[in-house]
């Protein structure tokens, strides 16, 4: 009996001595550790951010940067929430603007960083208008990283030579280019929608465009009904599309990398996606010659016909932590010309003096230059608004674009959908 | 030897009570903690009592993914179960069937998700080896759309899951057939009893219990299917093929609702413990098959 006391008392006493020294040592630490949560990086780009660590780490003695990445999807959905909830939540981290980011900034996630950002110089480092969109609440609440543009139609450089067309700027050319692909039995358009969002983005331009970026927006803010005559005239255009045999048939059952191979492959003489597809055809199909037109416009829209789809991404700064300064000095490293270059080199274009236009891949700079001019910027459904608005907005478009549903069906479904959320 | 003080039995039993209801018994009542709130991952949760549970049973493609898997599990108890119980017929009737073992095992071994990276390439409409097979033999016009017809696409992934799951219950029924007495089977043999007869009358009334556990573990695993669907169709065309694992992981990935997602794997948690339960109660017992 009293050996099994002892031993309850030791076996206590070591837990607790165990606890106290784990915790001591983990707190006195955390102090000078600066956490950075982004999206994996990728092979080209994650030397540049361990290059900037250790310039980082050498500058500030006793300071490590703990560089946190994640999966894609998995970080855009419950890794950033599960990061942000623990107990060592990142100071930094990469999010998009819009909705999320003014969600972010609701939920007490983002600080404003509009004193700090210039203070410290970083500021000094970006383009003039690098900032626009960056604002929640009117207060800056990002350091920018790059726009991309997520909707554009790329098309095939030499079947638009073999076939005499020239890119369409109108709708009516559009069709009429299509008319004459199919003649030749070739794919007008080829798409990878099976995760939905890539026709959702495409659609939602198109939607944009005839019902005006104001009643898109309301819908998606759910400030007006999905099933609206605005929303099911912008879906009948897309519908058309495919019921005059523009769009792949397999539209809804391959993913966007299998459409773009079919592309690349020259299966069909467009493809709806946005400007990441510069890095894809670099490293799958270099020789390969595409070039991209902005959505053609349309007659009777009530949108500009000029606008572009685009999303914005940056990092946000943890308004819970008390590393701004370390923050600003962290970017300020990975923002240096060498490192914005070599950045630059893997495919991302940061919005930095340093990277001036005429060191940019001609594609890029060309979406560079739509970007600056462009004077309405519509957001996609599923980075720009709510998750399940946009789902349920993206799987109307879905069963559209494969003809399962009519417009006005497949809308009336989302608008019961959206009705049955909170 | 007996403790000597009433506490010594729970101390005893403390660390195995603790790493369970770390592992299980805390993560469940998490869920249904959190199924009972409004909760995007972010924000604070709100407790809105049932409404999730309400809305979960008005949800029509949660509801339809039970009917699907339902379908699912139908399909895979025959292109599973009973071919899988015919191909161990089939390789215990003869000798030297190690190449045919082995040959029907083989989809087993292989991880699930490079299976359905690999049928998803072979299924591909416009570059998939059988619409060009189908092509080249003259049968364009069955060239299909595989996994992103909704009339199709439910019964492709059927078929995939027997091509790969048949394997499983040959072996389990190969050797439930090896523990028969072989003076049984000489005897039968003796009789003049073919081998279809033997299969019959013989080896499939006396496996009966591996059956039953074929059937249960059948349901089980397709209520519980999702690396299969996800890679192959993601639920889709038009959630067709959105099964309760499919549907749920969307729900909290995808959508980020997290209370609403915790309800549905509630249900679905109580779903599967009670057809275990009633499968349990309803099954019989028997004393002529062979035990084990």
């Amino acid at each position: 009996m009293f050996k099994a006391k002892k031993l309850i008392a030791i076996t206590a006493i070591a837990v607790l001595g165990l606890a106290v020294i784990t915790g001591c040592s983990k707190s006195a630490s955390a102090d000078k550790v600066l956490r950075v949560a982004t999206p994996s990086l990728g092979d080209k780009e994650l030397p540049v951010w361990e290059a900037a660590k250790a310039s980082f780490e050498a500058s500030h003695e006793g300071w490590t940067v703990e560089l946190i990445q994640q999966d894609d999807d998995l970080y855009s959905t419950v890794g950033l929430p599960t990061l942000l909830n623990g107990k060592n939540s990142p100071d930094v981290y990469f999010e998009w603007a819009g909705a999320r980011l003014d969600q972010r900034v609701a939920e007490g996630y983002a600080a404003d960083i509009s004193g700090d950002i210039k203070s410290s110089g970083l500021k000094a480092l970006f383009n003039d208008g690098a900032f626009a969109g960056y604002e929640s609440g009117g207060k800056l609440s990002m350091i920018p990283r790059t726009r991309d543009v997520t909707n554009v139609l790329w098309y095939n450089v030499d079947m638009f030579a073999k076939f005499g067309i020239t890119p369409p700027k109108t709708w009516d050319e559009l069709n009429a280019a299509c008319a004459k692909f199919k003649a030749a039995k070739i794919n007008c358009f080829v798409q990878g929608n099976k995760d939905l969002w890539t026709v959702g983005n495409w659609g939602g331009h198109v939607i944009s465009r005839v019902a005006g970026e104001a009643v898109y927006a309301e819908t998606l803010q759910k400030t007006k009904p999905m099933n609206s005559p605005e929303f099911v005239n912008g879906l009948t255009v897309l519908a058309d599309l495919a019921k005059n045999g523009y769009v792949n048939e397999s539209v809804n059952s391959i993913a966007d990398n299998e459409a773009a191979s079919l592309f690349f492959q020259g299966k069909a003489a467009m493809h709806p996606i946005g400007s990441w597809l510069v890095g894809t055809q670099q490293s799958e199909a270099p020789k390969f010659t595409m070039d991209f037109i902005n959505l053609p416009a349309i007659a009777g829209g009530a949108g500009d016909q000029d606008s572009i789809m685009a999303v914005y991404t940056g990092y946000a700064v943890n308004a819970k932590s008390s590393k701004k300064t370390e923050v600003m000095d962290f970017f300020k490293e990975l923002y240096g010309t060498e490192n914005a270059k070599s950045i630059a080199d893997s495919g991302t274009v940061l919005l930095l003096k340093s990277l001036a236009a005429g060191t940019l891949d001609p594609l890029t700079a060309k979406i560079n230059a739509l970007l600056d001019g462009a004077k309405v910027v519509v957001a996609p459904p599923d980075t720009g608004f709510a998750l399940p608005v946009a789902d349920a907005l993206n799987t109307a478009q879905a069963e559209v674009i494969g003809g399962k549903s009519s417009p006005q069906a497949a809308l009336d479904a989302a608008q019961e959908k959206v009705a049955a959320l909170k | 030897m007996k403790p000597t003080a009433r506490w010594i039995p729970y101390f005893l039993v403390a660390p195995a009570f603790a790493i369970f209801s770390i592992a299980v018994l805390g993560p469940i009542i998490a869920t249904f903690g959190l199924s009972l709130t409004d909760w995007n991952g972010f924000n604070t949760p709100s407790f809105v009592g049932f409404e999730n549970f309400i809305r979960a049973f008005h949800d029509k493609i949660y509801m339809n993914s039970y009917w699907h898997a339902g379908v699912y599990i139908a399909a895979t108890l025959i292109l599973e179960v009973v071919v899988g119980l015919f191909l161990a017929g089939l390789v215990s009737s003869k000798k030297s069937t190690t190449f045919y073992r082995v040959a029907f095992f083989t989809p087993v071994m292989l991880p699930l998700v490079v299976i359905s990276v690999l049928w998803t390439f072979l299924l591909n409409p416009d570059l998939g080896i059988l619409n060009r097979i189908l092509g080249q033999l003259g049968l364009e016009s069955w060239q299909h759309i595989w996994l992103g017809d909704q009339s199709t696409a439910l019964l492709s992934i059927s078929i995939i899951s027997g091509w790969i799951f048949a394997g499983f219950y040959m072996a389990i029924f190969y050797a439930g057939f090896q523990r028969i007495p072989s003076t049984i089977i000489e005897s039968a043999r003796l009789d003049g009893a073919s081998e279809w007869q033997l299969l019959r009358g013989i080896k499939i009334p006396m496996v009966k219990n591996l059956t039953e556990v074929a059937i249960l573990l059948c349901f089980t695993g397709g209520i519980q299917v999702f690396d299969l669907v996800y890679v192959l169709t993601n639920g889709g065309p038009y959630d067709t093929t959105q099964v309760p694992t499919t549907y749920l992981v969307r729900v909290v990935f995808r959508d980020q609702q997290m209370g609403y997602g915790s309800a549905l794997a509630v249900i679905l948690t109580l779903v599967v413990v009670g057809v275990g339960l009633i499968y349990n109660k309803v099954r019989t017992k028997d004393d002529v098959v062979v035990e084990y």
